[in-house]
């Protein structure tokens, strides 16, 4: 504040007469009406032909610009000496420009997101912890809702920074299920009832043909890797019902999924430990039978 | 109700009357009662359908309702192409040499249009005689949703599946490459064809495809009327999507078609 202090307001405004004042304020108000047209006009020119989001900085930058242009004249009209406010505006201009530093790397990363394109209005993103559908990108941040309906605001810089997958960029999409299956099980007739699964699925499109092989042998099953392509709107119908049918399927080929399970063993050549089955309605203090 | 034509004739019906009618796999039943209009469908498999297999009754429960005045008590249906592109096969792999041409049969199942009115009709609903697995046609990151055909195209009409709820779409294969074409998918828009009848069966106007090279589009022309293969004796339902010209579309997918990850 010490440099508005220093400034001398009189000789500043020394040019300004009530008349000079009244014609500042006429132009100041038509100039904002002009400018305001000006900017919603370039605005649905620009709209036919470009992103949303490049027609939002067209119009800032005009409305921004002109709002300057249109201050200096302003302040001619009233008298004013410019060169008094420039040499306080510069020592100023430091001091701003150090605590928006923040503010101008998101607008500066907002100019690349849009030059690039990573992803649109509309498209289903993954930053971090976070996915939603992209509401807005703005150049100070974008902003995406979850499928929980929260809104989340995230600085322009972190998407620059982080990688961010685009999950709807393109018009088909695999989802991958892992299945495992008893080691009891025939590996082929079990690869046959997944494809038929698959074949038989709706949502589950012909090509590009699943991806349906045994990826390796699990601890407690045989590990199957499913993998079937479909339109990126059918994700949900496909997470919903794929699952349900593989298990629908592998109930009706008496196929079993095995529970984790460990064998134990007391030695190499020991015989397995002894157990008891007690019933429900056996007295508590029931003794064990003698040991052999 | 004999004869395949009547299926397509418009039919009166009256209040609270049921009528049902079978177009191979797809039985549908429509009713009338005062100010509106009922329908009710069902498909069994195509292999297990024929005249024996027909539904009596349709599912309980499962009526469409559609509010209407009682201005009118006509009904028709109407034979169409899928709303889709339809992906086929040749039955056997062969290559068309540079500067020839050959013919293919394509046999399409059709949908059924169901329409209520006379003069002005309105549509009731549009129902796949054949449910079709859908299909991706182009690259992982462009193409198009299509239907795969699960019935191979053949090279002679005698092969080809001949049923009253499929139509014969001829398809000429025309190599206007200097290098072999050979190709195992072929894309056709179906929904520039018509439907055309001749002696009991169903027809669509001839597709000409002609191969340019595996980087450019094909051309396809859609030919105007109907197939001179057969006498038809007229068209039973308009394309979907008048056809303009000549279009130029990706067509065939072969050896530089999608490839596995």
């Amino acid at each position: 504040m010490w440099t508005l202090a220093a400034i001398s307001w009189e000789d500043v405004f020394k040019g300004a007469t009530v008349r000079t004042v009244i014609v500042a304020i006429a132009i100041a108000v038509v100039g904002y009406v002009l400018l305001r047209s000006l900017s919603a006009l370039v605005g649905q020119l620009a709209r036919r032909r470009l992103t949303p989001q490049a027609t939002m900085l067209i119009r800032k930058l005009i409305f921004y610009v002109g709002a300057v242009i249109l201050l200096i004249v302003v302040l001619q009209q009233l008298g004013v000496d410019l060169g008094a406010l420039l040499g306080a505006a510069g020592i100023a201009g430091i001091a701003i420009g150090f605590a928006s530093q923040t503010s101008l790397s998101n607008i500066i990363s907002g100019l690349f997101l849009i030059s690039e394109k990573p992803f649109a209005v509309g498209d289903w993103i993954r930053v971090g912890h976070y996915d939603g559908y992209v509401l807005s990108i703005d150049l100070l941040s974008v902003k995406i809702r979850t499928h929980g309906n929260q809104f989340i605001r995230i600085p322009n810089e972190t998407l620059v920074k982080t990688e961010v997958v685009n999950i709807s960029r393109f018009p088909i999409r695999r989802t991958d299920i892992m299945v495992g299956v008893a080691y009891k099980e025939n590996a082929a007739r079990v690869l046959d009832v997944l494809f038929d699964a698959a074949h038989k699925s709706p949502f589950v499109l012909e090509e590009p043909k699943p991806e349906i092989y045994m990826k390796s042998f699990g601890e407690s099953a045989m590990e199957f890797f499913v993998g079937v392509w479909h339109t990126r709107e059918d994700w949900r119908e496909v997470r919903n019902t794929f699952p349900q049918d593989i298990k629908e399927r592998f109930d009706a080929e008496g196929i079993e999924i095995p529970f984790p399970h460990r064998s134990l063993y007391a030695g190499a050549t020991t015989p397995p430990f002894p157990i008891r089955i007690v019933r429900d309605d056996a007295p508590s203090t029931t003794p064990p039978p003698e040991a052999k | 109700m004999n004869g395949f034509m009547d299926i397509w004739r418009p039919t009166r019906i009256g209040v609270n009357e049921v009528v049902r009618r079978t177009i191979g796999p797809l039985t549908l039943w429509l009713r009338r009662i005062t100010g509106e209009w009922h329908l009710a469908t069902q498909r069994i498999p195509e292999d297990d359908a024929g005249p024996a297999k027909a539904i009596a009754e349709p599912p309980e429960g499962e009526w469409l309702r559609w509010a209407a005045g009682d201005e009118t008590s006509m009904f028709r249906l109407y034979p169409l192409m899928p709303d889709l592109p339809v992906v086929i096969r040749p039955e056997s792999a062969f290559a068309v040499p540079p500067t020839r041409q050959a013919m293919l049969f394509v046999s399409i199942p059709i949908w059924v249009r169901i329409t209520a009115g006379a003069e002005t009709r309105f549509v009731l609903r549009e129902e796949a005689t054949v449910a079709l697995p859908r299909t991706w046609f182009g690259e992982y990151d462009a193409g198009e949703l299509c239907y795969m055909l699960r019935t191979r195209a053949r090279r002679t009409l005698a092969a080809a599946d001949v049923r009253p709820h499929r139509a014969i779409c001829p398809v000429r294969v025309a190599n206007g490459w200097t290098a072999p074409l050979e190709f195992d998918r072929l894309c056709i828009h179906a929904a520039h064809l018509a439907v055309y009848t001749a002696q009991d069966q169903l027809w669509t106007n001839e597709v000409r495809v002609t191969f340019r090279g595996p980087d450019a589009p094909s051309q396809v022309d859609y030919a105007e009327g109907a197939p001179t293969a057969e006498t038809i004796t007229g068209i039973l339902g308009e394309p979907r999507t008048p056809a303009t010209r000549s279009l130029l579309q990706r067509s065939f997918a072969g050896l530089w078609g999608l490839k596995q990850s």
